[in-house]
């Protein structure tokens, strides 16, 4: 139960180049210089900015690309590093930054066997190079390599002999294959250099309470919390510990404290109702045991998943089945690391093509959709979700007669796809071509009614069109249909974009209350939305202009 | 100055380094002298384990089966029941191989009896419980099987009479762990089975890795549930299937072990069922024929993070001798045993790890448990039979051994601790076996508990306990005169100076198997048991004080005072 996270902070040194700054020069270097000390000083937005300016005029400029991809991990936009990273790289092969960074990048995002390729080419030609060592390391320990991982963290203390965070993930990887003595080894030699690392005083403490030795994991387990109060496997074995000491009240506020920052933690969750009942608070116990029951159930149905997979690991059926089950569970990572596996072991399988593109779409990875849907549609041309799928991922790209394209060859395929004949009423909508989006949206409502999409885009069609030509009494009328419809789609999916189509139709017929409470919702259901914000300067702007 | 002063230093490490050699030697030489010795061949037990395995892995092949020591002929010493497996299709033998009865010689050998004693079935199976459910004064005898179980009727005279069909308890499914209990306290033995899953022996599943071609036994999780069968005995020899309305009904559990006790002191017996990668099932007395499953609720259920573990085997005993009975539950390899503490207030306390029994089970796969006095020290031990079920481990990428070597644990008396110490207690402990069942009774009378370990698909060993008797000891055999004789529900307090030790007589245990009803108690250096305090299955309490140490004494219900 010990957090067998990496620590990162080690090697995030990696991705900061610090070149001089020419306070009045503008030069593309200059630019990509500011850019780069802004984001050393944690000014990610600004730094942006400068490095956009950089492309702009230089862009050919592969440092400020990977300067751009740099800060993007910082951003956690993963999607745009990556794409900066590469295009970094694309001119010039082999820059040690870009090289660095999109290793790392893949290793935060789980893509460690991507990582690593990258990081022993890195290792090979810069074999005293601190950081590299330790990346290489990192993404063997997170791809589960053990063995390799301890080999690499010990070539990096031979490095930097003094490196805690190293000790403390070679321990980690030695608890991993069970080497207890050499885990408390590094986990002590670590908090001898450095008595503040959460992780080695969290997982050193883990070690002890699984040993029975409360006495000396109740400190470090304290320390670890103290450091760092989400350290939620600290929190968990305190927690196992107040349990064995009957001391239930104090087990109930870590193991809550364990649950809201895990929310599936089934551990915590079986442990609180122990707690709780024995503080006879049997109504929250089994509120408690009744969540366990069902986190377990997903658990237990997963783990049957995956041990099919250890006695058929050829099969591309049963990886096809696991990436089925982590997705009805929310685990969209893993899903789509069962689904590649599956293309892995058979290429044709069109279906695991189809489910790759909708995560990746989902992930916002448009060339891996893009991809991976036509790979799909390789094996099995005349499936018109597929092309629907496809007509979606060139849509979010703005690639919209490709879009087009697409959808109208869904319908070639399967004439009463709803979602492909919304599609293209959205681009011709787009286009500005209002009878044809409006024939589309129709013909969309015919085959289905409560197709939400179409009724919030004919909803938009009508208050874009009803500002312009028709007469009062039509207006009227206009607008009540055109409010049902907006009505209709937040009923079906009240998403925050269907909210923003009911305030626009209520402020139009002069319902302002109704509109204010919509925008609001919008707001606060997505408040990052400058769209929603507008919306409603604008609906108060007018306010005041009428008063 | 200084150099002194290291000088000194030295002589001080030294001194101490001296302290805790002797120490350290005083400690191994406490238990040298007692020795587990394999006297199974001398002893003439011949009887061996066939599970019928052909290669086509049939899930009962796994479970090996069990044994008991009872005294079946009432002549004071106990005899030895084995249970035997069967062959399955494609299995070759000229033998048949029998369910076998030894009867003890009194002079540390056995004569196999089976045949005059008419109690060699020929199915296939597993488990076994005795106890006197006609209450006419002789143990019969309960075995479970895949396929029809069967009720072995003492006739008094040596022999048995099968009456399984006519007395109601046939019970035609998977059938493994058994045992009997007078929970309705009417006078009248009840009978709780197990049954563990549904399988068709003609739609075998292939399991293991099917693109290598590498066959394993399958896991529970292939396989649907059953629910286990509660008996309740109507008084004229036959029985009533009772689980629904007692609220036993249950089909989740996978279950093996089982054992009944009381372990809320409330005067009635309850029930824990050890499940093969399903939630535990402990399902509490409510006094009115009913029970409840409060596994869950009361922590004994799942381990200690809350994932159901494979339970094998389960023993209730109170190790920490505070009158409230503890319980253990074996488990697969790479999940620990568990050990619960009776917290005295209806819930149990994980206390594996602070026992320091977690560990070192960690690689073992366990099945059978008990808990035991070998050293006649006053705390109960605990020991564990091992043995994988897949022979061909490596192939599959698992690691461990397919045989594996028993532990003991030795009760570090008041400091809540075991010592895992099997390797200093002779050449018997240390064997490395398939094994699955055990059954514990000093069977040569030398004041001290012998044991039997059964083994899958070969020979049991009998491990002759030489020397644990250096301490005192106390056996109790009680008769009861208020229903059944065999005073299965009874519950003894044997006091000695400032230990008050707590047995009760008990009907099926451990995994698949039957301690003999004889209650051991050591009582270290004490020459004189202070008192003995029984509480009879009836309610009925009987006292007795001052009772010399070093016999067997023959307490009757209301008698002896």
């Amino acid at each position: 139960m010990s957090q067998k996270g990496v620590l990162f902070l080690v090697f995030l040194l990696i991705i900061f180049v610090s070149p001089t700054w020419n306070a009045t020069a503008q030069t593309p270097q200059d630019l990509y210089a500011r850019g780069m000390q802004e984001a050393q000083r944690g000014q990610y937005t600004q730094a942006l900015r400068y490095l956009q300016h950089a492309i702009q005029r230089d862009p050919a400029s592969a440092q400020a690309y990977a300067g751009l991809g740099t800060v993007y991990i910082q951003l956690r936009k993963f999607a745009e590093a990556e794409v900066a990273l590469k295009h970094a790289l694309d001119i010039v092969p082999g820059l040690l930054q870009a090289e660095a960074n999109l290793a790392l990048l893949y290793t935060r995002i789980e893509r460690n066997d991507e990582a690593i390729d990258i990081y022993r080419k890195l290792s090979e030609n810069h074999p005293d190079s601190l950081q590299i060592q330790i990346g290489l390391a990192a993404a063997y320990q997170k791809a589960s390599r053990f063995a390799e991982a301890i080999e690499a963290y010990h070539r990096t203390l031979n490095l930097s002999p003094k490196l805690a965070e190293a000790m403390t993930n070679l321990g980690s990887c030695y608890e991993a294959v069970k080497q207890q003595k050499q885990a408390i080894h590094y986990y002590e030699s670590a908090l001898v250099l450095n008595p503040e690392l959460s992780m080695a005083n969290g997982n050193l403490g883990a070690i002890y309470q699984k040993q029975g030795e409360f006495d000396k994991a109740r400190p470090l387990l304290e320390k670890a919390i103290r450091l760092n109060p989400n350290f939620t496997a600290a929190s968990y074995s305190l927690g196992l510990i107040a349990t064995k000491q009957r001391e239930f009240q104090r087990a109930v506020a870590l193991y809550r404290s364990v649950i809201a920052q895990q929310p599936d933690h089934i551990g915590a969750y079986y442990n609180l109702a122990q707690a709780l009942f024995r503080l006879k608070q049997a109504t929250e116990g089994k509120r408690a045991m009744e969540i366990y029951s069902r986190l377990n159930a997903i658990a237990q149905e997963i783990d049957t998943r995956e041990r099919a997979i250890l006695l058929e690991p050829s099969n591309p059926r049963k990886q096809y089945q696991l990436g089925l089950t982590y997705e009805k569970h929310g685990k969209f990572d893993k899903a789509l690391e069962a689904y590649q596996a599956a293309v892995r072991l058979q290429p044709e399988y069109a279906t695991a093509h189809y489910k790759l593109g909708k995560l990746y779409f989902r992930k916002g990875r448009f060339d891996a959709a893009e991809r991976a849907y036509l790979s799909a549609i390789a094996v099995a041309p005349e499936q018109a979700p597929l092309h629907a799928g496809l007509g979606a991922v060139y849509y979010l790209q703005d690639r919209l007669d490709e879009a087009l394209a697409e959808y109208k060859a869904a319908l070639t395929y399967d004439a009463s796809f709803v979602h492909a004949q919304v599609g293209i009423a959205v681009i011709y909508h787009r286009h500005g071509e209002f009878e044809e989006a409006l024939t589309a949206y129709h013909t969309a409502l015919k085959l289905d009614a409560e197709a939400h999409h179409a009724l919030n885009g004919l909803a938009r069609l009508y208050l874009e069109g009803a500002s312009t030509s028709a007469p009062p009494t039509k207006k009227e009328a206009h607008i009540q249909e055109t409010i049902a419809l907006a009505e209709k789609a937040v009923r079906l999916a009240p998403v925050p974009q269907y909210l923003q189509t009911l305030a626009l139709a209520y402020f139009r017929a002069g319902a302002h209350q109704k509109a204010l409470k919509a925008i609001h919702t919008a707001i606060e259901m997505e408040p990052g939305n400058d769209a929603f914000r507008q919306t409603l300067a604008k609906m108060k702007e007018s306010d005041e202009k009428t008063k | 100055m200084k150099r002194r002063n290291s000088i000194i230093g030295i002589l001080i490490l030294l001194l101490i380094t001296i302290l805790v050699q002797r120490i350290s030697i005083r400690l191994v030489n406490a238990d040298t002298h007692i020795q587990f010795v394999d006297v199974t061949q001398e002893a003439g037990i011949h009887w061996r384990h066939v599970d019928g395995r052909s290669g086509q892995k049939y899930f009962m092949e796994t479970l090996g089966s069990g044994a008991a020591f009872f005294d079946y002929d009432a002549d004071g010493d106990p005899d030895l029941y084995f249970v035997n497996g069967a062959p399955l299709p494609g299995y070759i033998s000229q033998e048949i191989p029998t369910n076998c009865l030894y009867e003890n010689n009194g002079d540390g050998t056995f004569t196999d009896v089976t045949k005059k004693a008419g109690v060699g079935d020929t199915g296939y199976g597993h488990g076994c419980a005795v106890g006197d459910y006609n209450n006419d004064g002789t143990l019969d005898l309960y075995v479970t099987n895949y396929g029809t179980n069967r009720l072995y009727r003492n006739n008094g005279d040596g022999t048995f009479t099968e009456i399984a069909e006519p007395a109601g308890v046939t019970e035609p499914r998977w059938s493994t762990g058994c045992a009997f209990a007078d929970y309705d306290r009417d006078g009248n033995l009840d009978l709780y089975v197990v049954n563990y899953i549904v399988f068709d022996i003609d739609e075998n599943p292939w399991c293991g890795f099917k693109e290598k071609g590498i066959r394993a036994y399958c896991e529970p999780d292939n396989f649907i549930a059953q629910s286990d069968t509660l008996y309740r005995n109507n008084g004229d020899g036959t029985f009533t299937d009772v689980t629904k309305t007692a609220g036993i009904y249950n089909t989740t559990g996978k279950g093996l072990g089982v054992v009944w006790s009381d372990y809320n002191n409330d005067g009635t017996p309850d029930i824990y069922v050890a499940n093969d990668s399903t939630e535990n099932l402990f399902y509490h007395n409510n006094g009115d024929g009913t029970f409840e499953e409060v596994g869950f609720m009361i922590g004994v259920a799942l381990s200690e993070n809350g994932v159901a573990e494979n339970g094998m085997g389960t023993a209730f005993g109170d190790w920490n001798n505070d009158g409230w009975l503890d319980l253990t539950v074996t488990n697969y390899a790479e999940q620990t045993n568990t050990l619960y503490h009776n917290d005295a207030d209806g819930f149990f306390t994980d206390a594996t790890v602070t026992t320091k029994t977690a560990q070192i089970t960690y690689p073992y796969l366990g099945w059978a448990t008990a808990f035991l006095d070998y050293d006649n020290d006053g705390y109960q031990d605990l020991f564990v039979a091992n043995g994988h079920l897949h022979e061909n481990l490596a192939e599959l990428g698992q690691e461990g051994t397919y045989e594996q070597r028993n532990l003991l644990f030795r009760n570090n008396n008041a400091n809540g601790t075991f010592t895992e110490v099997s390797e200093t207690l002779g050449v018997g402990m240390k064997l490395t076996d398939v094994s699955r069942g055990s059954t514990f009774a000093d069977y040569d009378l030398d004041g001290d508990i012998d044991m039997v370990v059964t083994n899958s698909n070969t020979a049991p060993r009998l491990l002759r306990n030489d020397g644990g008797n250096g301490k005192n000891w106390l056996q109790i055999r009680l008769t009861s005169t208020n229903g059944s004789s065999d005073a299965i529900g009874a519950r003894v307090e044997v006091m000695t100076g400032k230990l008050t030790q707590t047995r009760e007589v008990r009907s099926g245990d451990g995994y698949l198997s039957q301690q003999d009803l004889t209650l051991h108690f050591g009582i270290g250096d004490y020459e004189q048991v202070e008192s003995i305090e029984v509480q009879w299955q009836s309610g009925t309490k009987q006292l007795i004080e001052s009772v010399s140490a070093n016999q067997m004494l023959f307490l009757e219900e209301n008698r002896n005072e």
